[in-house]
């Protein structure tokens, strides 16, 4: 296998304009569209089915004898194909001795993985794709770009050219006329195939069944006309009975396209008597083989475990700022998105799926957005980590992993450093020997670190029931310490008691490197000396939505203590934690409002995770302004991540603000809020305005103070 | 199926027609034989069809169907009782396939048919359009009640199902929204209140 050249294939892609801005309207309106359609699902229904997916794994040996068991009975053919060369040899020999020349197909990611085409092909076959998309792809000779949407890398004026240069036939640049054109032509393959390959969405143990969904109806042709079906289907879509099958299938079209229900679901566990070409009317044979090819290893993969729960709907995809810019062919393998990073580990192998598993930028969307929560964040930072500890680390995700410390050690000669950043020479050096971009904007560092102001300025230690341990996080700490300060004031107003335990900066500058290790040390301190209060009564709060983020999600899962799951329950973002003080009753409303002030407000990735609610959206409202809510996914800076140099980073990074930027710059709004201090740096740099973090606003709000 | 269902309410039957329109199919409520003749006699005719099959119908409605469509000049079969050696022809060449649809979900606007052998099936898919009859009795609320009669239907190897929702459609290029691309472009849902009544 040859290795990629991942930069070399970035600033390939950056340059193809036409794709981004196609594939940015795309993945909003799809992301958009899922929302939309998932709103009716609570989060009790969301777990109900992560424990049936999880339950149907954990009996897989079971469900596997009896779907064996149940499609034997029915006089089927059942063949368990340990790898992918198994299973295309169990197809190659069956058209062999059956004599068939033609092969259709319907949509199959599985036979993509297993490249079964190519071999099939190289036996002299003819291969159909049949979706449109699909059959577009197949005529390019690419791979599918999307999960559902396999050729959304081509606009409607490339698909003619390539029909025409393809098949010499003009068509007009119309999707209506494309379709009816390729109904025609493909409607004289199905009817002369003699061999219908599918994939399957479900396998339900109970009866031996195959659900297949599909939208244009060709599922329900190949599996209905030609006298052989053959499907194949990963060992991990077997669910054991139909209350679970069916509870797929309801959330599954939502949360891939935004529908309903899918237009067609085929259900079958037997061959069917077909009328035939030749007027004979015969039982078609059925056979399922289901495809191990690295999945039961995974099964016993305590973190990649995980993806195997996935139902393929794709809406990492529609979400991923990194997919959105950069398209699936180059952030994926064959499998591709995010999901394609576990994905293309377990089938592929560790190489394949670190070559571009280094482009996750640890935003979490996908997390966030799976109907099953896979923790694809973590997935790939292991990915990383396995990938470095036996291949080294990439020099400058080394450097970057270590931001942290630099930020202490920066902080100590903070004046002169702070001088020395504007230099060019200095930035010279950032980047040859730290690998920071040039062009990012530095932090500017404070005199003093937060604890040491804190010596200098009144805090009232109060006696009070309503006790809260205050995490800063580096950047409140050493450089915007004006955060740092006014989250304790707004915490004293409502009469806190405020301790700041010892602490370490949150760790994920390494976690979005893979340096795991690095991240689980500051894990165990951090969550030593929080537990410590914790166990008395306080809650843990922070202004820095990652820095809850990591105690929440990440934290648990390096350390798996006691100790570490206590945190993770009294964890709050500021803002979620002032909402619900708010929503009891218990917040002091003695503060000024800013009727008339406008303010553009974007959210950031972690926030999402923390609370559904758009807490800091609902308290620019309370303070009486006019909000303009941006929602335009990450800003593309990924902790660190959009600081590496050139390709690796900022170039990527500053193609995934555009969308942001332009939108806030064309606000016309008096103030930009948002509450991630790197998103803050990264709109800044972009924008060349000034970004307020809400907490300050709301502290001057209780000082009766005008906004800056 | 031996599934006993409740009987729908209005309320139901209303959901089903207004997600079944959602979907870019259609619903038309008829009372009698009569009338589901005559409607759809119109139909075959205003559409242009040459060739209509029809499967799964009550015996006395395939038979007059077939007469009343027959004597306009338009080719109509029964697929249950015409020659099985031309069954595939036919189903290529047919513009209209009627069917019953045994089970219906008001919450997604879908239709549930199953079907013993695969002529019964390609009757629904491969022509362009598809008329489909269902007793307004068989309308269930919600998509998850489906499971029991799932199991049921599938627990003797014996039929294929098919959940249908609205006619084919693709949105393979740039997301547009493309109604018809395999399956029928037309989906029409006749609605039956209280045929059986009728001798």
């Amino acid at each position: 296998m040859k290795s990629r050249n991942i930069i070399a294939e970035v600033s390939e892609a950056l340059k193809n304009k036409n794709q981004i801005e196609n594939l940015k309207i795309a993945m909003l309106y799809m992301r958009d569209k899922k929302n939309a359609a998932m709103a009716e699902y609570n989060e009790k229904e969301l777990l109900e089915l992560k424990s049936i997916r999880q339950a149907s794994l954990n009996s897989l040996d079971e469900n596997i004898k009896l779907l064996k068991d149940r499609l034997e009975r029915n006089g089927c053919s059942f063949y368990f194909a340990k790898t992918a060369k198994d299973a295309c040899e169990y197809v190659v020999s069956l058209a062999r001795v059956k004599g068939v020349k033609r092969i259709v197909k319907a949509k199959s990611i599985t036979t993509e993985e297993i490249e079964l085409n190519k071999r099939l092909a190289s036996e002299g076959f003819e291969v159909i794709e049949t979706d449109l998309g699909e059959w577009l792809v197949q005529l390019a000779d690419h791979k599918p770009s999307h999960l559902t949407a396999p050729a959304i890398h081509f606009s409607r004026y490339e698909i003619v050219k390539l029909i025409e240069d393809r098949l010499g036939v003009r068509l007009p640049a119309d999707p209506k006329e494309i379709t009816k054109f390729v109904r025609a032509f493909l409607r004289e393959k199905f009817i002369t195939a003699d061999m219908g390959i599918t994939g399957g969405n479900i396998v339900v143990a109970e009866t031996g069944s195959l659900v297949l969904v599909t939208n244009e109806g060709n599922g329900r042709l190949v599996t209905a006309l030609p006298r052989i079906h053959v499907a194949i289907v990963g060992v991990e879509k077997i669910v054991r009975t139909w209350e679970d099958a069916v509870k797929i299938l309801d959330v599954l079209p939502k949360s891939a396209t935004g529908q309903k229900m899918a237009t067609y679901i085929t259900i079958l566990n037997s061959g069917s008597e077909t009328p035939l070409p030749n007027n004979e009317f015969v039982k078609r044979e059925f056979h399922l083989v289901l495809l191990d090819n690295g999945r039961l290893n995974a099964l016993q993969d305590k973190i990649l475990s995980d993806a195997l729960k996935c139902i393929r709907c794709s809406a990492c995809f529609n979400v991923c700022p990194t997919y959105r810019v950069l398209g699936g062919h180059v952030f994926g393998y064959i499998y591709n998105g995010p999901i394609g990073i576990p994905w293309t580990y377990i089938s592929h192998g560790l190489e394949n799926a670190a070559g571009y598993a280094s482009l996750c930028i640890s935003c979490g969307l996908c997390r966030e957005t799976c109907p099953l929560s896979i923790d694809i964040p973590t997935i790939a930072s292991e990915i990383k980590r396995r990938y470095g500890e036996s291949n080294g680390y990439r020099w400058v995700d080394k450097r970057l992993a270590g931001y942290e410390s630099l930020v202490k050690l920066a902080s100590s000669v903070a004046p002169a450093l702070n001088f020395l950043a504007s230099t060019s020479v200095m930035r010279w050096a950032l980047e040859k020997f730290l690998g920071i971009d040039r062009r990012v904007n530095l932090p500017k560092f404070s005199k003093k670190t937060l604890p040491e102001l804190l010596d200098s300025v009144l805090v009232q230690h109060i006696e009070s029931d309503r006790k809260v341990a205050y995490f800063a996080d580096s950047m409140a700490y050493y450089v915007d310490v004006d955060v740092g300060l006014a989250t304790i004031n707004v915490l004293l107003k409502n009469r806190f008691e405020i301790v700041m335990p010892p602490q370490k900066g949150s760790g994920m500058p390494s976690f979005l490197y893979g340096l795991l290790d690095g991240t689980k040390k500051v894990a165990e301190y951090n969550v030593k000396y929080m537990h410590e209060y914790v166990s008395k009564g306080y809650d843990v709060v922070s202004a820095e939505p990652t820095a809850i983020y990591c105690f929440r999600f990440v934290y648990p899962k390096l350390l798996e203590t006691k100790e570490a799951q206590e945190v993770a329950e009294r964890s709050y973002e500021l803002f979620g934690y002032l909402l619900r003080m708010l929503e009891s009753g218990m917040l002091d409303l003695s503060f000024k409002r800013y009727n008339g002030v406008k303010a553009v407000y974007h959210l950031p990735c972690h926030s999402k995770h923390l609370s559904k609610e758009k807490p800091v959206l609902k308290f620019l409202e309370i303070l009486g302004m006019e909000i303009e809510f941006v929602d335009y996914g990450c800003c593309g800076m990924g902790g660190t991540w959009g600081m590496k140099r050139g390709y690796e980073g900022y170039e990527i990074s500053k193609v995934i603000a555009e969308p942001l930027v332009t939108a806030i710059s064309n606000s016309g709004a008096d103030l930009i809020v948002t509450e991630c201090s790197l998103c803050r740096m990264q709109i800044e740099r972009f924008s060349g305005k000034k970004i307020v973090h809400p907490v300050i606003l709301l502290d001057k709000a209780y000082k009766g103070l005008p906004i800056p | 199926m031996g599934c006993k269902l409740m009987g729908a309410n209005s309320d139901t039957i209303q959901r089903f027609v207004s997600e079944l329109e959602k979907v870019g199919a259609t619903a038309k409520f008829l009372r009698t034989r009569t009338e589901v003749v005559r409607y759809l006699s119109d139909f075959v005719m205003k559409k242009g069809a040459n060739l209509v099959l029809t499967c799964g119908l009550e015996h006395e409605l395939s038979f007059e169907l077939s007469k009343v469509i027959n004597s306009m000049g338009i080719s109509c079969f029964d697929i249950d009782v015409v020659d099985k050696r031309n069954l595939r022809k036919l189903l290529e060449a047919a513009y209209i396939g009627i069917t019953d649809a045994d089970l219906a979900v008001a919450e997604t606007g879908s239709l549930i048919i199953i079907s013993e052998n695969d002529a019964k099936r390609l009757i629904s898919c491969l022509p362009p359009i598809h008329v489909a009859i269902l007793s307004k009795e068989n309308i269930l609320d919600n998509f998850l009640e489906v499971s029991e009669w799932l199991r049921k239907a599938q627990s003797t190897g014996r039929y294929t199902v098919s959940i249908i929702t609205g006619p084919s459609r693709t949105a393979d290029i740039e997301l547009e929204i493309v109604i018809g691309v395999h399956g029928p472009h037309e989906l029409h849902v006749i609605i039956l209140e209280g045929m059986s009544d009728e001798k």
